[in-house]
């Protein structure tokens, strides 16, 4: 039996080179029981781990699958675009049908929403001569293309959402 | 684990021809083609790591449909990120690294509990840590104690998967010190550390008889 430090000299060079031995570490080997049974330790380890049982299945289908309904980096940009666009719209149509009730200053519910108000006019001016004042409520064009965005957005994170398969936690 | 490469272990076994540097260029052009959008080549890729993958998932998680969306997701998060990949590195300890990750997150969550808090941490320490023998028991002995290597999966079993995970890359896996570190995201030392205290706590496990 060798000293000690000798042994975790040798098992660490072991460790390390696990595809050549040393002749230092057969030589080591050859004189030291209690390498010899840590060795014979790590060879059961080993085949303990090789004979335990594993899924045979190929997910390869499955993970193109996915990749192919990845939308693509243009779609990602527009798809946060429409999302800035609806977050803006719906600031303003809360702010906007805000009861001013007393006491309640309009101009901080206008004011949050002033660059959501100027949006809303561009947009609902390339679907018609429709004009908001800004301190009127929103009207119907704005509320549709509100709905509409929301739509397109909300089918569109839930296929960036969507779980591993059938709903089962990853 | 493939025949003929028993390594630590004393029968010396030859270590398989590889081809290296012929697979690492083959493999790197796959990777160069699906940084460049082609998932064609990545599929390739997919189709060479998922068989590994999935039988280092299935081990430590134990559950074959959970290892099998563990997979799914570990491939889809490869491809997601692919673009920071470097290709100078192996990719296998990079997919590894994923692996372990989304598992390891999946053992946690799934062993969420509420624990009383007044005997919880009375609990979770023996839990971590099963009573050592009054004696220290040599390699021999404990040798002679395992009569068949049921009872070193059993033990396996009862490991704490984030010790389970450095035994399963380096035993079962083949991954050398340096890539088991890349595979934990550690230095090379710490890797080695890590493979060294879960190996004491699973002898630890067989000793006590706890494995079963």
């Amino acid at each position: 039996m060798s000293d000690q430090t000798e042994c975790r000299q040798i098992r660490d060079l072991r460790m390390s080179s696990r595809e050549s031995v040393p002749s230092r570490v057969r030589e080591h080997l050859e004189s030291c029981s209690d390498c010899r049974n840590e060795g014979r330790f790590d060879a059961l380890l080993g085949r303990a781990i090789g004979a335990m049982p594993v899924a045979q299945a190929d997910v390869s289908a499955a993970v193109m699958a996915r990749i192919q309904a990845e939308p693509s980096g243009l779609a990602m940009a527009l798809q946060g675009l429409a999302l800035g666009i609806l977050v803006l719209c719906l600031v303003t149509l809360v702010s906007t049908s805000w009861p001013l009730a007393d006491g309640f200053d309009p101009s901080f519910a206008y004011g949050i929403s002033e660059v959501g108000l100027r949006l809303m006019h561009q947009l609902t001016a390339l679907a018609g001569p429709v004009v908001i004042p800004v301190a009127d409520a929103p009207g119907p064009p704005t509320v549709v293309l509100i709905l509409v965005l929301a739509v397109l957005i909300a089918l569109n994170v839930r296929v960036v959402l969507r779980p591993a398969s059938a709903g089962r936690e990853t | 684990m493939n025949a003929g490469v028993l390594h630590l272990s004393i029968d010396f076994g030859a270590a398989p021809e590889r081809d290296a540097p012929r697979a690492a260029t083959a493999e790197q052009a796959l990777i160069l083609a699906a940084q460049g959008g082609d998932s064609a080549a990545f599929g390739r890729l997919v189709q060479s790591y998922q068989k590994p993958l999935l039988r280092y998932l299935c081990r430590l998680v134990r559950r074959d449909d959970v290892s099998q969306d563990l997979c799914q997701e570990t491939m889809l998060r490869a491809w997601r990120r692919l673009r920071d990949f470097d290709t100078s590195r192996p990719m296998a300890p990079w997919l590894y690294r994923i692996a372990t990750n989304l598992a390891l997150n999946f053992l946690q969550r799934r062993s969420w509990r509420w624990v009383p808090l007044l005997f919880g941490r009375q609990l979770e320490a023996k839990e971590t840590e099963p009573d050592l023998p009054s004696d220290e028991e040599s390699a021999e002995d404990l040798l002679l104690r395992i009569e068949d290597i049921g009872q070193i999966q059993a033990a396996l079993e009862r490991l704490e998967p984030s010790h389970r995970a450095p035994l399963l890359l380096y035993y079962g896996e083949e991954l050398s010190c340096k890539e088991l570190a890349e595979a934990l995201d550690v230095s090379e030392t710490a890797a080695k550390v890590r493979l060294f205290r879960a190996r004491a706590h699973l002898k630890t496990l067989l000793q006590t008889g706890d494995s079963r």
